[in-house]
């Protein structure tokens, strides 16, 4: 399936994005979220997720803080900004739109 | 096993340069695996295959790594191309009034030589003509101390830019306070106040109160001083 990592590779963004408008959430977090939800199909390699993050960060679409833990685990939270909110609607309609013309074109 | 991924991160990094950065993107990483490990042990995986996953999951790291790296790079040419020019001007107006101050006494050395001896004839006092060839040598051995100073400490062309950037900025954080100045030199000013107050007037009896008011008048300056601030 190696068309279909490359063409998901294409919205890491969208998919980082979409996790953080449920709450601000961590690396590890949102891989496994993405892994459930894809029921295993999926995951982020790190070096994919951590240069979206940084990618995204000096962007100003995120922004990271380090998370206070009672068990000694620190992890650094993301929280989705108001213009990386935009950004996310931004890309969102982008894909519908590609969507609707490959349709037309592959059906 | 833990261990064995703290290593391998620790591998990854091992020729990233020390930013803060760097250092926080290793922490996060890190944690990241330590879960992703921890969650396949917790599974049922054998922690052989949980460290070959979590490993491999990583993926091709090093494009981020250079760019940790090439922003550290960038950071540090900034800061030494900012802050070189200042750095040169600084110096060289630094080695300036070394030199100045050097030539100033030179020039002084043959003040002592020549007013002493008529000092000494109006106030039909010997021997003066001695202490001032001594004043003299005093004078030109503080110059000469003075520009080998000024020769060990001046920077180099040769000097890496960096360097003397760090020379500067070390010097510009401590610079030395009025306050500093103050009390370093109170106590023997008052001494020789003493004294040539003492010897001029001969009222020895009352000149002694300059040592119950010092400390007093080093008081209210320093509260100045403090104030100020």
């Amino acid at each position: 399936m190696a068309i279909t990592a490359d063409l998901l590779r294409g919205h890491t963004d969208t998919i980082i994005l979409r996790q953080l408008m449920n709450g601000d959430s961590y690396g590890y977090s949102i891989n496994r979220v993405i892994q459930q939800i894809t029921q295993g199909e999926y995951e982020l390699k790190e070096a994919t997720l951590y240069t979206a993050f940084r990618r995204l960060e000096q962007n100003g679409f995120i922004v990271s803080y380090w998370g206070d833990e009672n068990t000694g685990a620190r992890r650094r939270y993301y929280h989705i900004t108001s213009a990386g909110r935009a950004y996310y609607e931004n890309l969102l309609s982008d894909w519908e739109y590609s969507l609707s013309i490959i349709e037309q074109l592959i059906r | 096993m833990e261990y064995s991924i703290r290593a391998y991160v620790d591998e990854l990094f091992a020729d990233v340069p020390d930013s803060q950065r760097a250092y926080e993107m290793k922490v996060e990483l890190t944690q990241n695996l330590l879960d992703k490990y921890n969650d396949l042990v917790a599974s049922g995986k054998s922690e052989e295959d949980a460290y070959n996953i979590t490993v491999y999951g990583i993926g091709d790291i090093s494009e981020l790594l250079n760019e940790l790296k090439r922003e550290e790079v960038r950071a540090n040419i900034g800061r030494v191309e900012t802050n070189y020019y200042e750095a040169l001007a600084y110096f060289k107006r630094r080695s300036a009034t070394l030199v100045a101050v050097g030539v100033m006494f030179c020039v002084f050395s043959l003040v002592p030589v020549i007013a002493l001896p008529v000092l000494a004839n109006m106030l039909k006092i010997r021997g003066l003509g001695g202490i001032g060839a001594a004043v003299m040598f005093l004078f030109i051995g503080f110059a000469v101390g003075l520009f080998v100073w000024n020769g060990i400490t001046k920077p180099k062309p040769t000097d890496p830019p960096e360097m003397i950037v760090d020379l500067y900025e070390r010097r510009r954080n401590k610079a030395v306070s009025f306050i500093r100045i103050f009390d370093a030199s109170y106590w023997s000013l008052l001494l020789a106040a003493y004294f040539l107050l003492s010897f001029l007037t001969g009222r020895w009896d009352i000149t002694w109160i300059m040592f119950i008011a010092g400390p007093a008048v080093s008081a209210v300056v320093h509260a100045m001083a403090k104030n100020k601030r």
